[in-house]
């Protein structure tokens, strides 16, 4: 399946949202990184057609998804940001409502509904009420729900908000596995997330994608721009201003600073392991400040 | 038909409408067996009450003379009794309960209900024979209406007769009854004010509209699973008050007229006590499927589940408050038949010979009542329906 977003714009009165976005993608993981309020919520909520664009084209394998129809949502597998389900339902309800508005028939959905909670590790819970589960095994629940009708696109937006680590590498481990035969686009904005299973990285930021790039990529390009350096606890406030940290760690020396860009102090040694966080605070351009 | 079954549930297992289920319930059981006790005959005395149970016991059924004998006979001898001065401390060596003033209240009692029964048929002829004095006067004067409106009202009275004697407390205080229906308004309410809103606020909305059915594969299934709601809701209350008031004060003569009951005597419908119990049943569940709709509707439109409920309960204050006004207002207004409360109360209207004109026709309240019932149910089915489709369209262009 290729999956073609074509100069997408949208705007809310005067502010613009998204402003001419485009990429492509094919089978595998795409990491759609960018900081809060980047766009990237809008951007998914047009590829998967709960709000329309004001220009430009979804194409899925070569057909406007708007000529689709219907079929399109066949296509599709969607797990939004923060989901809460139905908390009186348990996982195989759930499951089965789901498989009904999926237009599922009834011969293949129990099987399917099975292998999903086995692929999601929530067999031994399917029959809980979905208001006893912890905020990752609903994040599961979710994704099994976006899997049942075997969509070609998955599109999981902050699918590990609110998840704790144990959770949210489970949860990576699931996507990688779902990855083999479709598009599975995340939006993210923890960037560990996407680091090592995305095959390709979308970094998005006021509206605008920024990037397309592999991880790989993106952080030998960082090669030669990320700088260490320690300061005294004194000087912190003005390295801050002057300089774009990506991480600082207080030590007896002083400050360890990590210093991404062009910008850096006259006694910073280059980095010789960029991150994939580096390279997006160098195209964000963000200052934590 | 397995969606309209998740609906279902999705919207009425929650604990917060299981735990009032049950306490409306036992209000309602308490509130009902306090109004049941007064209307049996002799509840503040229980020899007294016994007594007439007794009897109830051994003359109900087909009326026979040698059962109007017994009731005479007695009523005859308990009578002779306080003629005059009379003994009036307890004592059970002469008298059937202790005392004999309370022995004649009950034969007094049953005497007249039995002479009602047994003189329905020539009051009623009665009755016919005054409409027919009037059609003769109107005739007379040329108008038409009126002739046509007692024309009818004989059509309806004409044959009456009534075979059976039944002791009558219980089917009165059933039908006297409403507390059961503004339950259920109440339970309707916290059932479906957050059908679509608390969706909105958990995210599922996204998740609906992005499946192959999409908002159209919930639209109707939702409706459905309303009127399932609406039908468990009446079924269960009506399930309650019935055995409430069976146990109270008993509930006897189910094939008997709806006329047989003292305040039904004018009734403008010539079915069984039973066939009324259910029909009233049925116009509950059409009135508060119609209620159901109008909730569901603004749910769809609002923005929050709080904001659905406030904009319901007051919808729901403003048409009780409209009904009771129409109601006993003095006269009924022909809007106040598009009031979906109105068929919650609809035995009231069927109590008296009423008439409406429509359309030049003189039609009974009751019949108009009921059609127009059905009218406003059907129009809010689609009006609901398409008021969801708008709201999701709303969401769809992403002006939400």
């Amino acid at each position: 399946m290729k999956l073609t977003v074509d100069k997408i714009n949208k705007s809310y009165g005067n502010h613009t949202v998204l402003n001419n976005v485009s990429f492509t993608m094919d089978n595998g993981v795409y990491g759609l990184l960018g900081s809060n309020g980047a766009g990237k919520t809008t951007l998914i909520n047009i590829i998967v057609r709960l709000i329309g664009q004001d220009s430009g084209a979804i194409i899925c394998d070569d057909v406007d998804v708007t000529k689709l129809g219907g079929e399109y949502f066949n296509r599709i597998g969607y797990l939004p940001q923060y989901p809460r389900l139905y908390k009186n339902f348990t996982a195989v309800e759930f499951l089965k409502y789901m498989s009904e508005l999926k237009g599922l028939k009834k011969s293949e959905s129990s099987s399917r509904i099975d292998e999903l909670l086995e692929l999601v590790n929530l067999t031994a819970d399917k029959d809980k009420k979905i208001g006893a589960f912890s905020g990752g095994m609903r994040q599961r629940l979710g994704i099994a729900q976006a899997m049942l009708n075997d969509p070609k696109l998955l599109i999981l937006d902050e699918p590990t908000a609110g998840l704790d680590p144990r959770e949210r590498i489970r949860f990576r481990n699931i996507l990688s596995a779902l990855s083999a035969d479709r598009i599975v686009l995340i939006a993210t904005h923890i960037v560990s997330d996407i680091e090592h299973i995305a095959k390709n990285v979308i970094l998005i930021g006021n509206g605008n994608v920024l990037c397309q790039s592999t991880p790989e990529k993106l952080i030998n390009e960082m090669k030669g721009r990320v700088y260490e350096c320690v300061v005294p606890i004194e000087d912190m406030q003005s390295c801050m201003s002057k300089y774009c940290i990506s991480n600082a760690v207080l030590e007896q020396d002083g400050y360890h600073l990590r210093i991404v860009g062009e910008n850096y102090p006259e006694n910073a040694v280059p980095c010789d392991t960029p991150t994939l966080e580096d390279a997006f605070l160098m195209y964000s351009g963000e200052k934590i400040l | 038909m397995k969606i309209v079954f998740f609906e279902f549930k999705k919207m009425m297992f929650k604990p917060i409408l299981l735990i009032l289920l049950v306490v409306f319930s036992v209000i309602d059981v308490y509130l009902l067996t306090v109004n049941a006790r007064d209307y049996a005959p002799f509840s503040s005395m229980e020899s007294a009450e016994k007594l007439y149970n007794d009897c109830c016991e051994k003359v109900e059924g087909k009326i026979t003379n040698e059962k109007i004998s017994f009731v005479i006979d007695k009523y005859n001898e308990t009578a002779a009794k306080i003629s005059g001065d009379f003994y009036t401390d307890y004592d059970t060596s002469n008298s059937y309960t202790g005392y004999l003033q309370s022995d004649f209240n009950v034969f007094s009692e049953l005497y007249s209900g039995i002479k009602r029964v047994y003189q329905y048929s020539e009051n009623t002829e009665k009755a016919i024979e005054k409409a027919k004095e009037n059609i003769e006067f109107f005739s007379e004067s040329g108008n038409a209406a009126q002739v046509k409106k007692y024309e009818d009202m004989i059509s309806v009275y004409e044959g009456r007769k009534v075979d059976s004697f039944y002791r009558t407390d219980g089917f009165e205080a059933y039908f006297g009854h409403n507390f059961s229906s503004l339950i259920a308004l109440l339970m309707i309410l916290f059932a479906l004010s957050g059908a679509f809103s608390s969706e909105r606020e958990i995210g599922m909305t996204s998740l609906i509209f992005t499946s192959k059915r999409g908002v159209n594969g919930i639209i109707w299934p939702r409706l459905a699973a309303s009127v399932l709601i609406c039908a468990f809701l009446v079924a269960w209350f009506t399930l309650v008050d019935i055995a409430t008031v069976a146990v109270t004060n008993g509930l006897y003569g189910w094939e008997n007229p709806l006329y047989s009951l003292p305040s039904y005597t004018y009734t403008t419908v010539n079915y069984s006590i039973g066939t009324h119990v259910i029909l009233s049943a049925l116009l509950k569940v059409v009135g508060l499927c119609s209620v159901s709709f109008c909730i569901i509707s603004i749910s769809s439109l609002s923005p929050s589940t709080l904001v659905s409920f406030s904009a319901n309960i007051t919808l729901i204050i403003m048409l009780i408050l409209f009904d009771d006004r129409a109601r006993f207002g003095g006269s009924k207004v022909l809007s106040a038949f598009f009031n979906p409360i109105s068929l919650f109360t609809l035995q009231d209207v069927s109590k008296l010979y009423t008439t409406v004109e429509v359309f030049g026709q003189s039609i009974t309240s009751f019949a108009a009542e009921i059609c127009v019932g059905l009218v406003v149910f059907a129009f809010l089915f689609v009006f609901s329906a398409f008021i969801m489709r708008l709201s999701s369209r709303k969401v769809w262009r992403g002006t939400r």
